[in-house]
C-alpha cells in the first residue's frame, strides 16, 4: 500500500506517492520533503511582497544582493536556459505579464503599458556575479518572475532529499504539469504518466511517459487564457516580443532535472523547435515529433496511484 | 444624506477616530536597522532554517555562522545561507565566531538552558525561541541567566512583535469590545510531528517532542506561543488548569497526545478553551475574544472583528474592509484601511506582508543595534513557558492544576 501526501503550494497541488516499508517513517520522511515545496514558495512567490524574490526585485536594482547556494544555484539554471535557448526563456518577463493582465485574476490587456514593460525586460539586465555569489540589475525596473522554473525546483528539492532519507521509490507531481521520479514502482519498470490527447489533434493518440530516475514538464499556452485587444491568449509569452506564445499546443521535456525540464518546456512552447543549444540529456517532445515518434505505449498502466498530465 | 456622503463623513470624522488608535504602529513596514549585525543560528531544524530566510530579507545582517549537530541539517541550512561557516557544537561556535555579537537559539525545547547559559557567559545578545525549557526549573533559570546578564535578551514569542496583533489589541482596550464574556483557541495541523533521518541512529535523538521524558506536548510546544496573546492583552495569567488528551490519529506507538483540549480558568471567572490537534488542519491556529459589543479573532497574519449587531457603530468600520465567514462578516484588521480601501488597494483578505517571524527577529535586532527596550523579555517567554508546561501537565494527569503566582513572578 503506498503512502499519499498532498500540499498545496505555488497555485496549485503537489502530491507525492512514496513505497516502500514502514509507513510511519515514510510519511514523516514525505512531510519533510513537502516542507521544502511550502519553503520554495514562501521563498519564491513573486505576488508575496514578503518574499525573498521579492527583497530580491527591490534591492537588486539599488545594490548587489548577496546570495545563498540554492538561490544563486536556480537564478544560474534560468541564465543557463536563457542563453540555450535566445532569450526565448527569460525570467525577467514580469513587467509584459503585468501589462499584458496575466498577472491579475481576470486581468486584461493595457495596450499603452505593453511598449514599456517591452523596455523593462532581458535577463542581459541581470548581472549573476559567480565569485561574489551577487546578485545585481543593471537596468531599472527588473523584476524577476519564477513562475516558470519555481515549481521544478521545488520538486528538484524534494527529490533530493527524499534520495538523502533513502527513499528507492517516489513520484512526485506539481499541479500535474511537472513530475519527477525515484526508482519504478514495486513489479514495474517505470512510472507511466499520460498526456492527454486534447493538447493535440484528435487523431493523434495519448502520449505516455515512462520516467525512472527522471523528470517530464510540459507546457500549454491553454493552461490559463484570458483576452487580450480582442483575442484570447495563452498564458505563455515571448519574452523577445510580448506576443503570446501560438506556435503549437503543447512542449513537453524529460530529462534528470525537473527544473530544467520545467524551463525548458517553456522555452520549447515560445520557440516551437528544439534548439542546438538544449543539453543532450534534456529529451524534447513536440507535436510534429510526436507524430513521427511515438514516445512509448499509449495505454496507461500502472498499480499505483498514476498521474495523469 | 447619500450613501457617498455618509461614507465621506465618516471618512472625515469616524475614520480619523480610528487612526487615532493607532498611531505608532507603521504596520507591516519592512524591518530597518540602524546599522550592522553579525549573527549566529544554534539549530538549523525548521524553525532555525525559518529564522535564517527571514534574516535574509534585513538588510545590514550577516549571519556569519550555524550550528546544527545533525551533519544533514547543517548541510542543508548551509546551503541556504550565504557565506556562512558551520560548527557542529554550540560551544565550538561560541569560541570560534569571535565577531558574532547575537544569538539566535533554536535548537529542541529541552537545550535551550544550555545554550543559553553558555551564550550569556559568552557576552552575546540572545534570542531564544519558546517555549523556553521543558521543565520549570530550566525555566527558571533561563530567566536567572537573563536577568544577570548585561545583553539583550529576548523570548521568541511573536504575538508582542506582530502589527496584526499589536492593532487589534489597540481594539480590545477600547470600548470596542466591551465586557469579556469568553476566551478561545486553537492550533491545528495534520502532520505526524516525526522527523525522519538520513542516519536512523539519530531519529531518537530528533524525535525529541514524541519523548514523553523531554516533551511538553501540544500544549507546552504550541499553546505557550498563544497563551502569551491572552497575557499580552489582559496582563493576567490563568489560575487553574484541566485538560485531557488522547492519540486520535497517528497510532504509531507513541505516547504524547496528537489531540489535547484544555480549559484555563482566571480569576475574573473567564476562561479560555484550548484545543489542538496533530489529525486536522481546520482553521489552523487562531485565538479569539469574546465581547459583548464584538468578537476578535486572531490568526496570525490576519485579524478581524466581528460585531454585535446592537453594538454602537464607531465610523470608522462602515468603510472597512470586510470578510465574509458564512454568516458573519470579519471587519478586516489592518491599518490604514480606509486609505488603501479609497485607493481600491485594500483586496478581500488582506493582512501581514511578512510571516510574524519577520517582525519577531526585527524587534530583537533593533534592541541589539539601537538600545531600543525588548519587545519580549525572556522574564514574559518564562511565564507563558511555565502555563504551557502546567497545561501539559494537567493534560497528561488528570488533576485539576492551581497555579502557584510565585512561579510567574506575580507572588
Amino acid at each position: 500500500m503506498p503512502t499519499t501526501l498532498a500540499v498545496n503550494a505555488m497555485g496549485t497541488r503537489f502530491e507525492l506517492v512514496l513505497a516502500g516499508d514502514e509507513p510511519h517513517r515514510l510519511r514523516a520522511v514525505g512531510e519533510l520533503a513537502l516542507r521544502e515545496i511550502t519553503e520554495c514558495h514562501s521563498r519564491f512567490n513573486l505576488f508575496d511582497p514578503g518574499s525573498w524574490l521579492n527583497t530580491i526585485n527591490r534591492r537588486a536594482g539599488d545594490e548587489s544582493v548577496p546570495l545563498d547556494d540554492l538561490t544563486f544555484q536556480l537564478l544560474d539554471t534560468c541564465r543557463q536556459v536563457h542563453r540555450g535557448s535566445g532569450g526565448a526563456f527569460d525570467i525577467t518577463v514580469a513587467p509584459l505579464m503585468h501589462a499584458t493582465g496575466l498577472h491579475r485574476p481576470g486581468g486584461s490587456c493595457n495596450a499603452d503599458a505593453i511598449d514599456i514593460a517591452r523596455s523593462r525586460v532581458g535577463m542581459q539586465h541581470v548581472r549573476l556575479d559567480h565569485d561574489a555569489k551577487t546578485i545585481r540589475f543593471t537596468l531599472p525596473g527588473i523584476t524577476l518572475d519564477l513562475g516558470a522554473v519555481a515549481k521544478g525546483f521545488a520538486i528538484d528539492m524534494v527529490i533530493e532529499l527524499l534520495k538523502e532519507h533513502g527513499i528507492a521509490c517516489a513520484l512526485l507531481h506539481g499541479g500535474t504539469s511537472t513530475a519527477a521520479a525515484i526508482g519504478t514502482p514495486p513489479n514495474q519498470d517505470a512510472w507511466r504518466i499520460r498526456l492527454h490527447n486534447h493538447h493535440t489533434t484528435a487523431k493523434q493518440p495519448d502520449i505516455t511517459f515512462a520516467l525512472k530516475d527522471n523528470a517530464v514538464s510540459v507546457s500549454a499556452p491553454t493552461g490559463r487564457m484570458i483576452e487580450s485587444q480582442g483575442e484570447m491568449i495563452g498564458h505563455v509569452l515571448d519574452p523577445r516580443t510580448g506576443e503570446a506564445a501560438a506556435t503549437q499546443p503543447f512542449a513537453a521535456v524529460v530529462g534528470p532535472s525537473a527544473s530544467l525540464a520545467d524551463a525548458w518546456s517553456t522555452a520549447l512552447l515560445v520557440l516551437g523547435h528544439r534548439p542546438d543549444a538544449m543539453p543532450d540529456d534534456m529529451r524534447a517532445i513536440l507535436p510534429e515529433q510526436h507524430d513521427r515518434e511515438p514516445i512509448t505505449t499509449n495505454t496507461l498502466t500502472t498499480t499505483m496511484e498514476g498521474v495523469a498530465l | 444624506m447619500t450613501e457617498t456622503d455618509r461614507r465621506t463623513f465618516l471618512i472625515q470624522t469616524g475614520a480619523l477616530a480610528a487612526v487615532a488608535l493607532m498611531p505608532s504602529i507603521a504596520f507591516g513596514a519592512d524591518v530597518e536597522l540602524n546599522g550592522e549585525v553579525t549573527v549566529a543560528i544554534i539549530g538549523m531544524g525548521r524553525q532555525g532554517r525559518a529564522i535564517a530566510g527571514e534574516l535574509q530579507k534585513i538588510k545590514g545582517v550577516k549571519v556569519a555562522a550555524i550550528c546544527d549537530v545533525d551533519p544533514g541539517r547543517l548541510r542543508s541550512g548551509a546551503r541556504r545561507v550565504a557565506g556562512v561557516a558551520t560548527f557542529e557544537a554550540h560551544k565550538q561556535l561560541l569560541d570560534t565566531a569571535k565577531d558574532v555579537t547575537a544569538i539566535f537559539i533554536a535548537t529542541p525545547t529541552h537545550t535551550h538552558r544550555a545554550v543559553m547559559e553558555d551564550a550569556v557567559a559568552a557576552g552575546k545578545h540572545v534570542y531564544c525561541e519558546a517555549p523556553l525549557a521543558s521543565t520549570i526549573e530550566d525555566c527558571q533559570a533561563i530567566a536567572a541567566a537573563a536577568r544577570g546578564s548585561s545583553t539583550i535578551c529576548a523570548a521568541g514569542l511573536l504575538a508582542r512583535s506582530n502589527p496584526v496583533y499589536k492593532l487589534a489589541r489597540t481594539f480590545f482596550r477600547s470600548d470596542s469590545v466591551r465586557d469579556l464574556v469568553a476566551m478561545r483557541a486553537q492550533s491545528n495541523e495534520k502532520t505526524t510531528w516525526r522527523n525522519p533521518s538520513s542516519d536512523p541512529a539519530r531519529e531518537k535523538a530528533l524525535n525529541w517532542r514524541l519523548d514523553t521524558e523531554l516533551s511538553i506536548g501540544l500544549a507546552g510546544e504550541l499553546g505557550t506561543h498563544q497563551f502569551d496573546v491572552f497575557h499580552y492583552y489582559r496582563g493576567t495569567y490563568p489560575t487553574s488548569i484541566r485538560g485531557h488528551g488522547s492519540i486520535q490519529l497517528h497510532k504509531d506507538g507513541r505516547k504524547v497526545y496528537d489531540t489535547i483540549s484544555a480549559t484555563l480558568a482566571f480569576e475574573d471567572k473567564t476562561v479560555l478553551q484550548y484545543a489542538a490537534t496533530l489529525g486536522n488542519s481546520y482553521e489552523g491556529t487562531q485565538e479569539v475574544f469574546y465581547g459583548s459589543n464584538a468578537a476578535i479573532k486572531l490568526a496570525w497574519t490576519h485579524g478581524w472583528m466581528f460585531k454585535e449587531a446592537d453594538a454602537p457603530t464607531q465610523g470608522w468600520e462602515v468603510y472597512a474592509n470586510r470578510q465574509q465567514f458564512h454568516n458573519e462578516e470579519g471587519i478586516t484588521l489592518i491599518a490604514d484601511a480606509t486609505q488603501l480601501a479609497s485607493q481600491g488597494k485594500l483586496e478581500s483578505g488582506v493582512g501581514l506582508p511578512n510571516p510574524p517571524l519577520y517582525y519577531g527577529v526585527g524587534d530583537f535586532l533593533k534592541s541589539v543595534t539601537e538600545d531600543v527596550p525588548v519587545v519580549t523579555s525572556i522574564q514574559e517567554g518564562a511565564r507563558a513557558t511555565v502555563i504551557g508546561i502546567l497545561t501539559n501537565k494537567a493534560i497528561r494527569t488528570g488533576a485539576t492544576i492551581t497555579v502557584d503566582p510565585n512561579l510567574l513572578g506575580e507572588g
